[in-house]
């Protein structure tokens, strides 16, 4: 067994103005299993750092099944066993955030019953993922009030520590919506909070401590109830620039009391009016431009939720998805130029497959079938049907939540955070719901949900269709609680995915990845170099055993949250991958064939070609 | 009363007496006025009562009176040792309540109240246990209501609309595989309703059944051609099923029966898209953007805590209407009316209450109160021809020719085009010290409008007043001719041949 080791951090390298040859650098890899057999990479690798991690694998526990990836021609006769096993480790990770939305004394403001969302990142460099919550706050705020958001460094033995006053992140705005980006390419990634009022912008020092430059960014956003935030290279000019989505035009005057059989309850969407979404330049020396209106954004006004942005239609451009809540979704499809036209009824993604309008909440993309097309999921409101929009090849998308059955066990509930999961590193993206109603005294008027509630995990079969084992995968979906964001990442190194959840009014949930199989895997991290740094917006295709899957570097996803900068590929039997693609924002491409299995592959933009 | 009760026994033993299957029996309340209707806002029921009472306008009493289905004999089913009524939900009332909540309270409880004495006065009848468990699930003691509704079963085990509930609520709860079952089974005993295939084809579409959907909505297409909704949802499950030709056929035989089904129109231009037809879809779809864009997005006409309110007031008239409608399925004619009163003196703008009422009073010939639900009905529903042809009618009947006028005028102001209420003024204008020559003219337009053998008998009869002998000789051979065996005609075309 190895050590863990830190992932050292390597300078910023300068950024490339010439040519760009298809290079390509790795720089580090975290191996399995004492890391001998990496030579041949290494060697082409001139700075390369080989970074030894421990990969606790377990041994293969015979009660569980393997579950490696079915053939497409085998159909499935029965029903396939579950071998995802995700555990509750929130008692022993030393995490004491306690989520608060302040409460008003009962008056329940809209904002309260959607708060909030949370980050996944690696924020000081050590290669290991850590956690930023966000929290809600009194409404109207008041002077004194311990709760604020919070960041946790991970310890990288299962436990974190609370750094948030030594990183100065503790905003105590009202939080919503959080995303992730290396803003100036510094080689350190920056937060960008969307609050109930001013938003704020923390820039990383890089030496574990953040500045909030939100005025001189001028990316405060006004008074605004805020959503899902995310990064994105709209002009491909290799600075990330800023969407920050808006839910509804809520103020204390025009707060709407509403009660259901006589008893108080949150209002709805409908009784505001929708707000415009802003999309900000990034000026490339510290501040951010308005270009909402230039870029089409404020075309049209909606009710937003969460977001993610995508290249949906293989342009090569970096596109918008926004749910609204009870209101059309919006598709902005980028011309290339950071120009966008709102094409969601077009595409098929505005409603669902009966041409009504959800309440949207959290969304995520993922190519779930395989088929190197990002497909999209978004979770909704109490009986209704969340949506698997299937990317049928870039100019149209299908409502296949009832084919795929991927609306299995949420027709009851409120869902709020997604994300599209290989929990079982089989190669098929599973589907992770985060679930609770809004109101506290829901069963008194509402009999088949609850305020707090069980998770909901859909395994994909991998043969285009997805099962609810949300009662067999471990105490980690019998964690009861009003879910709201939920973030996925790496927690251990260990090459399974880890779960973090942000809950209403409550502790926040870790739910540690023990599935017991013998699947192998692949973590890609990106660094871009004419790209933006941390290459959001670039795919990368990694094919093995003949089989291809992509996925995207997204900044700001899920239900108002962000996570999972580091790619992962879950392999099944593969123990090594034939080929690696990156597509980066801008049009650059590199290759890399032959990569064993069971590791982080750090890619660096348009540097050495490896044979 | 008892001339009511009469009445009914008569019909039901014209119509070959015994007891009639109780789903066809409870499948006329659902045509009529479905419990579910129990949680649509008052705007959808007053369209559903508008629809129903004007269907009901133009039928003759009898028919009215037998729609009504009183049975007295329904009575005697297998007797189930006691009612079924399952403990109420509990609320805690908080010390300082608002009075939206004591309201609420109130409305809750008396919805209860309601619905455990019909119970209570039959509780060997599927039809109430299935009211109180319609009333049990509004108010989300789910338990209690299919615990209800079992009872039914046990009670009628081909009762119809305790399977579709089960059904509706097990797919509410997200159990698709039991609420299929439930729903086959309704459908097998009422191959023919209008809301079971529906939910059945709902049901199956998350269960991946897309081809059972579709053939099940084939059928309820087949026996529903005109149901827009229906195509719509064929549409849909052929969308789901893959096959965009059939998908798009469908959504345009729904846009041909209803141009403003807005659900079709997306449907076809998904269809079309998936055909490629681009350019046909493109306009489809942007019908679509520009229909919903006309529908209006907030409709906050009332405060939500009135809204509320206003539900769960909603939820007691209609628990008193079911309560009356099953009191009459039982010959207890005293307790519908007394329900259905309650009903009205509730809710001072409930229509279908006042309706009824009226149509109750008029079939015993209590045409005073007839007559002055009547009115009421028509000062709630003044734009509705129907109803002031209902209120001329009974007039006449009482003898109040000038309320009668009046009413038939405004039926006719507002429906130029309906023959029956220029026939009736017609006869009006013939009374002595009237105008026997406006009555022809009346007349006339009611022959032109709906050449019946009645209508020309009308106009024989109006231009024999008029003394126009020899044109009311040729109306009543015209009347004779269409109704050979009308023996009223044929005295009256034997008066007027005597005559010079």
């Amino acid at each position: 067994m190895s050590m863990i080791a830190p992932f050292h951090r390597t300078p910023a390298l300068p950024r490339s103005s010439g040519t760009r040859s298809a290079f390509l650098w790795i720089v580090a890899m975290i191996a399995a299993g004492g890391c001998d057999q990496t030579s041949e990479i290494a060697s082409e690798a001139s700075v390369t750092e080989w970074v030894p991690t421990h990969v606790d694998r377990p041994a293969v526990d015979s009660s569980h099944q393997e579950n490696q990836p079915p053939s497409d021609t085998e159909p499935l006769d029965t029903e396939p066993p579950s071998d995802i096993l995700l555990t509750d480790v929130t008692d022993g990770a030393g995490v004491s955030f306690v989520h608060d939305d302040g409460g008003s004394g009962g008056e329940k403001y809209i904002v309260e019953a959607v708060s909030a969302g949370l980050a996944l990142f690696d924020f000081d460099g050590d290669g290991l993922i850590d956690i930023y919550f966000l929290s809600g706050a009194p409404l109207p705020p008041a002077e004194e009030y311990p709760r604020r958001n919070s960041l946790y460094r991970n310890n990288g033995d299962g436990t974190f520590t609370d750094v948030t006053d030594s990183a100065r992140v503790g905003d105590s705005g009202f939080g919503l919506g959080v995303a992730v980006a290396d803003i100036d390419n510094s080689g350190f990634p920056d937060i960008y909070i969307n609050n109930f009022g001013p938003n704020v912008l923390y820039r990383n020092n890089g030496d574990g401590t953040f500045t909030d430059i939100t005025a001189a960014a001028g990316v405060g956003c006004g008074d605004l109830v805020g959503a899902g935030a995310a990064f994105l290279d709209a002009d491909a000019d290799g600075a990330v620039d800023l969407y920050v989505s808006n839910y509804v035009d809520f103020g204390y005057d025009n707060h709407v009391r509403w009660t259901i059989d006589g008893f108080r309850c949150y209002p709805g969407p409908l009784d505001f009016e929708p707000v415009a979404d802003v999309l900000y330049r990034n000026n490339g020396d510290g501040t951010f431009t308005d270009i909402s209106r230039s870029s089409g954004i404020a075309d049209v006004a909606g009710t937003g939720m969460g977001m993610v942005c995508g290249d949906f239609n293989g342009s090569g451009a970096t596109d918008i998805f926004v749910a609204n809540d009870m209101y059309p979704n919006f598709l902005f499809e980028n011309d290339g130029t950071g120009r966008f036209t709102e094409v969601g009824l077009d595409r098929g993604v505005a409603y669902n497959f009966a041409g009504k309008t959800n309440g949207n909440m959290g969304v995520d993309c993922g190519d779930f079938d395989n088929d190197g097309w990002l497909d999209l999921f978004s979770t909704s409101y109490i009986n209704e049907m969340p949506v698997l929009y299937r990317n049928l090849g870039g100019a149209m998308f299908e409502d296949a939540t009832q084919a795929t059955g991927s609306g299995a066990g949420s027709l009851r509930h409120v869902n709020w955070g997604t994300g599209f999961v290989d929990f079982n590193n089989n190669g098929h993206r599973d589907l992770f719901i985060a679930q609770g109603a809004l109101d506290q005294n829901v069963h008194l008027w509402n009999a088949r949900t609850a305020f707090a509630l069980p998770n909901s995990l859909l395994m994909n079969t991998g043969q285009g269709s997805f099962v609810d084992v949300s009662d067999r995968c471990g105490d980690g979906l019998r964690v009861v609680h009003s879910s709201r964001g939920a973030a996925f990442d790496d927690l251990t190194n260990n090459g399974r995915i880890d779960v973090v959840i942000l809950n209403s009014r409550a502790p926040p949930t870790i739910l540690q990845n023990e599935t017991r199989n013998e699947n192998h895997w692949l973590q890609v991290q990106l660094r871009g170099v004419r790209s933006n740094r941390d290459g959001v917006g670039a795919q990368v295709h990694v094919t093995a055993s003949g089989r291809t899957q992509m996925a995207e570097v997204h900044s700001g996803r899920g239900y108002q949250s962000h996570f999972g900068t580091r790619l992962h590929f879950g392999l099944g039997s593969a123990d090594h991958v034939q080929r690696i693609e990156v597509r980066w924002i801008g049009g650059g491409h590199d290759v890399l064939e032959d990569v064993p299995a069971d590791r982080l592959v750090q890619i660096i933009e348009g540097m050495e070609r490896l044979p | 009363m008892r001339a009511l009760a009469r009445k009914a026994n008569r019909v039901n033993r014209s119509n070959g007496g015994g007891r009639s299957p109780p789903c066809a029996r409870f499948s006329w309340m659902r045509r009529r006025w479905c419990p579910f209707l129990l949680f649509l806002p008052l705007a959808g029921v007053i369209v559903v009562v508008a629809v129903t009472a004007t269907q009901s306008l133009w039928s003759p009493p009898e028919d009215a009176a037998d729609s009504m289905g009183w049975n007295p004999q329904s009575s005697v089913l297998t007797s189930l040792s006691q009612p079924l009524k399952p403990a109420r939900p509990t609320f805690e009332m908080p010390e300082q309540a608002s009075e939206t909540q004591r309201r609420s309270a109130q409305l809750r409880d008396k919805s209860f109240e309601v619905a455990e004495r019909l119970v209570d006065a039959f509780p060997d009848c599927p039809e109430s246990h299935h009211v109180l468990g319609t009333v049990h699930q509004r108010y989300r003691n789910e338990v209690g209501a299919v615990q209800l509704w079992e009872r039914c079963l046990q009670l009628d085990p081909e009762f119809a609309d305790a399977f579709y509930s089960l059904g509706r609520l097990a797919f509410t709860k997200g159990d698709y595989a039991t609420a299929e079952s439930h729903l086959r089974r309704a459908m097998e005993l009422e191959p023919r309703s209008a809301t079971i295939p529906l939910q059945l084809a709902e049901t199956l579409m998350p269960l991946g059944q897309f081809t059972d959907a579709a053939a099940v909505l084939e059928t309820f297409v087949r026996y529903h051609p005109d149901s827009a909704e229906g195509w719509v949802r064929l549409g849909q499950a052929y969308q789901q099923a893959g096959d965009a030709q059939n998908a798009k056929r469908c959504h345009l035989q729904a846009i041909e029966r209803d141009p403003e089904q807005l659900d079709a129109y997306y449907g076809a231009g998904l269809a079309l898209q998936k055909l490629g037809e681009t350019q046909q879809a493109a306009e489809y779809l942007e019908k679509f953007r520009t229909f919903r864009s006309q529908q209006p997005r907030m409709a906050p006409e009332l405060s939500p805590e009135r809204g509320d309110l206003l539900r769960m007031e909603i939820t007691l008239t209609n628990t008193y209407m079911l309560a009356g409608e099953i009191h009459g399925r039982h010959g207890d004619a005293a307790g519908t009316e007394r329900n259905w009163r309650a009903a009205a003196e509730f809710d001072a703008e409930h229509r279908e209450s006042r309706f009824r009422l009226a149509e109750l009073y008029h079939h015993v010939g209590r045409y005073d109160q007839a007559l002055r639900f009547f009115r009421e009905y028509c000062e709630l529903e003044p734009d509705n021809p129907g109803a002031w042809l209902s209120l001329g009618v009974l007039a006449v009947r009482s003898r109040q020719f000038q309320e009668a006028e009046a009413a038939l005028r405004r039926a006719i102001e507002l429906a130029p085009e309906q023959a029956k209420a220029y026939a009736v003024l017609a006869q009006i204008r013939m009374l002595p010290d009237r105008d026997p020559e406006e009555a022809v003219a009346l007349a006339r337009r009611a022959v032109e409008l709906a050449p019946s053998a009645e209508h020309f008998y009308i106009l024989g009869t109006a231009r024999w007043h008029a003394g126009q002998t020899a044109a009311a000789r040729e109306d009543l051979a015209q009347a004779i001719k269409l109704e050979p065996g009308n023996r009223e005609y044929r005295e009256a075309y034997a008066h007027l041949l005597q005559e010079p």
